[in-house]
């Protein structure tokens, strides 16, 4: 008796658990009924936890709609073709990068709404010029918005003004003056440094025009580089870490944080978001000591044949609401909130996209003793000199793209001949996604 | 679509067996259901997801024909991650072996309270795996902090990625699965020692063997087949290097994300979202595994399979 | 005879077996050899133990000292270093670590019940027992014990997609049920320490199979339960590629995997770095976190760790 029963167990459970896991598995194709009662759930990350909260405290009456979780974007893309597979589990709202949001805009993933019907226009011609560029996409004509931005981060010339003021050196405005400058540094106060190696894709790359991440459409990018505009960032490095004003190590280093809590840092163009986390920062990781009323921060360096798009960014993310969400209405509002609200742009303390945030933002920098003056209307202008034909919002990696360029600055080598290599690595990756390459922009 | 009609198959022929089945049955259906659905269904099912397309994230199975195989196959990426496999076995193995046996018969030259102690501290390190692994290593090879920094600078090394880097990862590798691993074969090797009689050894003292001519020509050969054993099973489980260049590539950016042909399938079906071409991988990887699992199991006459 | 013995010997050859000799008295260099011999030793002992002694004394001391070259690695901080550590670790995400903590602890407690629960009974017919099927299970066994797990780990996941898992405890806890490794034990266990005649016995006094195992198997197999349950546990509660194949939500997440998100705290988006005040101590306390309760573990259970681990040694 008993073992009989116990084999029929044994039978139920291998046959439930067989048809659990193969028996179902239908993807709905059918069009979304919109209900204004549907629950919505938020994709964030750690540090947006407090934005959420606010969220939730001040609309008590959406509270119990909400959901909040915490999530690993960078996995983002896998799970959605997953939640494709399956059907549902799409989160209705996700706070991630440009580039992530691009990376599921394509035909397999198709997760982002076009926002543009769903936000009002006078919204979004208060964000900062500029601001919303890499959340635009663009297909046979047909111009969508896919994101809004939560905070932009373009890069400024960050500079020591009591440093600059005893040595008597001007600000340079250009990268020829710029390198001018660093031999005669070298030479009147050796054991200063102008700048660091890291993540030179945002930082040196982008700002002159290499074309490396040039997207002409939406599946073909334009890689070359070859071209003067990579040619001469290299020589520029390789010049300077020669003559020991560029750091080969990255702005997080503990090496290189030595060197400014040391105040030997005379100047470094990085992004905007520097002046209040890294030189303002608590005192941990990356906080670069520094006295109060020293910091300065002045137009991004360009080529002197360069006249508008001069500038890179660094970092700054964005919030998507999903095509599948059942409850768009609140869906964007969230999405809206969360990139416009005062409060939570203060929250969040980077640069908001949003300009009456922005704003206000900016008076926060007025009191701030670190700043020898406000650096707001720089980085308003910095943004508006974003070059548009780089982009970080590409499908591949380009710090990946360019180890051959980074591995040989570990290893003290010329960086200005590894450019090939770094082309043929671009290339491999960006074929991978899917991209066509071209050598030369039509 | 196979997978239902298994499901139907149980059902249909269970019934029928139902009177003449073996009692043995009664105890291991619920493992058998384990392995049926955890092992040889997945690998099965990615047999068949191997050949599948993927349009908006649901497969058609057959659709690819060999399009993922092709695919695979033109990666410039899979052989480098092969090459840095095979690397890290040819460089992890031997170093492994050498100093096990090393340690394990410098253990039991005079075994006392303190060879038991030493084997004991030798151990504790297994209790270390994964992250924290990965954590342990980025700072004992950080040239900056590292316990053993002054070591480090003596062998030149200033800062973390002159250390672990693609060039010197598969001695990275290395060190790290001696640290762990070291502990427990040393103790398996150990008993392996003791269990030769003390006759043996005495006869050959008798014969005028030296201590040294004891540890080789006695202790090495009966401890050979461990050596084997040793040397396939770490075989086996490094050739599916993940956790290590995985946790690294994500932290230090100075390794490869597609270090290893492990790490490409995640690669491909995290990144890229083609499950096919990492279900190829994976398909790839079973068949080697299982090749050294098999080579392991005949060749060393460790498993015993009848009681 | 020892005399000879050590005449005819080069002096780098009496070193040699000096430091290597079982028996000291055959040789004249014994002071040197067992000075190298204890050297070696000991170079091993710093290797394996100095690691971790360095990430115990980690969390005492700030992140600054931590790369102040003017102080010793093995500088000691204060004790409230680790309770700053700790306190900063459970800003991360409002009290993660929590989460992580108790899915840890039930996840591997889940892990270890069900695989003992299947590994026992099925080591204890492989063993007693001779059936047609028998040879396929013990290979398939055997090959399947070998092969690491991130060798199988991507059609697990495929798999448990399909079936709606991912994202799930469930797809952590239920595929721990097909434990070979448990199963060999248990039928190693069994095929030595099992008396045939006792079984016999049993038998011809009227017990059935069931009875056989639940009165005579079960009770005999007090240490293997033991050892299984060490081995088990040490596997579940480090389990780092599976959880990292199936979960996504953070608040599910284990400690390895939460350990791991911590490491790329900083890693992560450069903008947000101080919201998050993760660096080296905390880090460290994390992994410490992670290692002690298997660590300890390991310290007091070593002797059965090893017999398990040389399973195939048990049996001559």
């Amino acid at each position: 008796m008993k073992r009989g029963s116990y084999l029929l167990a044994n039978l139920l459970l291998i046959v439930t658990l067989i048809v659990g896991v193969y028996g179902c598995s239908a993807p709905s194709t059918t069009d979304i009924e919109y209900d204004s009662s549907s629950p919505v759930v938020v994709w964030i990350d750690a540090a947006r936890k407090p934005a959420a909260d606010k969220y939730l405290e001040t609309h008590p009456d959406k509270a119990s709609l909400v959901t909040f979780e915490i999530v690993d974007r960078g996995e983002l893309a896998a799970k959605v073709l997953l939640f494709n597979n399956a059907g549902s589990g799409w989160p209705d709202v996700v706070f991630a990068e440009p580039s992530i949001v691009m990376y599921n805009a394509d035909e397999a993933h198709d997760l982002p709404m076009d926002l543009t019907p769903w936000v009002d226009s006078k919204i979004i011609d208060q964000f900062v010029p500029g601001a919303l560029d890499s959340c635009y996409k663009t297909t046979d004509g047909v111009k969508e918005l896919l994101c809004l931005r939560n905070d932009i981060a373009p890069l400024v010339l960050w500079y020591n003004k009591t440093l600059m003021d005893e040595f008597g050196y001007k600000v340079p405005t250009t990268w020829e003056e710029y390198v001018t400058l660093s031999d005669q540094v070298a030479k009147e106060h050796p054991g200063y440094y102008m700048g660091s190696t890291g993540s030179s894709e945002y930082n040196y790359f982008w700002p002159s025009g290499c074309p490396m991440a040039h997207q002409i459409d939406a599946n073909t990018v334009h890689i070359d580089t070859s071209d003067p505009k990579c040619t001469r960032v290299t020589q520029m490095i390789d010049h300077m870490i020669a003559n020991g004003t560029m750091s080969k190590y990255g702005q997080f280093d503990p090496k290189f944080i030595e060197i400014a809590n040391n105040n030997k840092l005379l100047m470094i163009q990085a992004a905007n978001w520097f002046g209040d986390f890294v030189f303002g920062g608590k005192e941990d990781s990356s906080y670069y000591k520094t006295s109060e009323h020293q910091l300065a921060a002045a137009m991004p360096l360009k080529w002197s044949e360069q006249t508008n798009e001069f500038n890179g960014a660094w970092g700054g993310s964005a919030w998507l609401v999903s095509k599948h969400t059942k409850n768009p209405e609140l869906a964007v509002s969230i999405a809206v909130y969360m990139t416009t609200d005062i409060e939570v742009g203060k929250l969040v303390g980077t640069m908001p996209a949003y300009g009456p945030a922005a704003e206000e933002w900016k008076k926060g920098m007025d009191a701030n003793p670190l700043y020898a003056m406000n650096p707001y209307d720089v980085m308003v202008a910095a943004s508006a000199a974003i070059n548009t034909e780089f982009t970080d919002a590409v499908r591949y990696s380009l710090s990946e793209g360019i180890k051959p360029y980074t591995t040989a600055i570990e290893q003290d080598q010329p960086t200005t001949p590894t450019l090939p290599d770094c082309e043929t690595q671009l290339k491999i990756l960006a074929e991978k996604e899917g991209y066509k390459v071209v050598k030369t922009a039509p | 679509m196979a997978a239902k009609t298994e499901a139907l198959a149980v059902k249909a022929t269970a019934p029928r067996r139902h009177l003449r089945i073996h009692p043995a049955f009664l105890f291991l259906t619920p493992y058998l259901a384990a392995m049926l659905l955890f092992s040889l269904g997945p690998a099965l099912y990615s047999l068949l997801i191997s050949f599948a397309t993927f349009k908006k994230g649901v497969p058609v199975f057959f659709a690819a024909g060999l399009d993922n195989y092709i695919t695979v196959f033109k990666d410039p990426f899979l052989w480098p991650a092969f090459w840095n496999v095979i690397k890290f076995v040819a460089i992890s193995v031997p170093f492994g072996i050498i100093f096990v046996v090393f340690l394990s018969l410098l253990l039991h030259a005079r075994v006392s309270h303190a060879s038991n102690a030493f084997r004991t501290l030798y151990f504790i390190p297994a209790a270390v795996s994964g992250p924290a692994l990965v954590l342990v290593f980025l700072f004992t090879l950080n040239p900056d902090l590292s316990v053993f920094r002054s070591f480090l600078h003596m062998l030149g090394f200033v800062d973390i990625k002159e250390v672990v880097n693609n060039n010197y990862a598969p001695f990275v590798f290395t060190l790290m699965g001696f640290y762990v691993g070291a502990g427990s074969w040393v103790a398996i090797f150990y008993g392996a020692l003791q269990g030769i009689p003390e006759e043996i050894i005495e006869a050959a003292i008798i014969d005028g063997c030296s201590p040294l001519q004891l540890a080789w020509l006695i202790k090495r050969p009966l401890i050979g087949r461990y050596i084997a054993y040793m040397a396939l099973n770490v075989l086996a489980g490094n050739v599916q290097l993940f956790v290590e260049p995985q946790l690294m590539s994500t932290v230090t950016a100075t390794i490869s994300k597609t270090y290893s042909p492990n790490l490409l399938a995640y690669d491909y079906a995290f990144k890229r979202g083609n499950f096919g071409a990492g279900a190829v991988i994976s398909v790839m990887m079973m068949i080697i595994g299982v090749t050294l699992a098999y080579v392991v199991i005949k060749s060393t006459n460790f498993y015993s399979i009848e009681a | 005879m020892q005399t000879t013995e050590s005449k005819e010997k080069t002096p780098l050859q009496r070193l040699v077996f000096a430091i290597f000799g079982r028996h000291p008295r055959l040789n004249g260099m014994t002071g040197i050899g067992e000075v190298i011999r204890w050297a070696i030793l000991l170079i091993f002992a710093v290797f394996f133990i100095m690691p971790l002694v360095f990430l115990l004394i980690g969390p005492t001391k700030p992140y600054t000292a931590w790369y102040d070259r003017s102080l010793s690695p093995l500088h000691i901080g204060s004790l409230s270093g680790y309770v700053t550590a700790w306190n900063n670790i459970a800003m991360f995400g409002e009290g993660l670590i929590g989460k992580w903590l108790v899915n840890s602890l039930w996840y591997s407690a889940s892990s270890v019940l069900l695989s003992i629960a299947i590994a026992i009974p099925s080591g204890y017919v492989l063993a007693t027992m001779r059936f047609r099927g028998r040879q396929v299970i013990m290979w398939l066994t055997l090959i399947s014990m070998i092969l690491p797990t991130s060798t199988l780990v991507l059609p697990l996941f495929l798999e448990m997609s399909a079936a709606h898992l991912v994202d799930t405890p469930w797809s952590v806890i239920l595929p721990s049920a097909f434990y070979p490794f448990g199963v060999y034990l248990a039928y190693v266990y069994y095929s030595t320490s099992l008396p045939k005649d006792l079984l016999m016995a049993a038998k011809v006094d009227g017990c059935n199979d069931w009875q056989l195992f639940w009165y005579i198997g079960l009770p005999m197999g007090r240490v293997l339960i033991a050892t299984l349950g060490f081995l088990t546990f040490n596997s579940a509660w480090n389990n780092y590629v599976l959880p990292f194949y199936m979960l996504n939500h953070k608040e599910l997440y284990n400690l390895p995997l939460g350990i791991a998100s911590l490491m790329n705290a900083q890693a992560g988006s450069p903008g947000f770095l101080r919201e998050l005040p993760i660096n080296e101590p905390e880090k460290a306390l994390g992994g410490l976190i992670m290692i002690i309760p298997v660590a300890l573990i390991f310290v007091f259970a070593q002797k059965y760790i090893v017999s398990g681990l040389a399973a195939g040694a048990v049996k001559e």
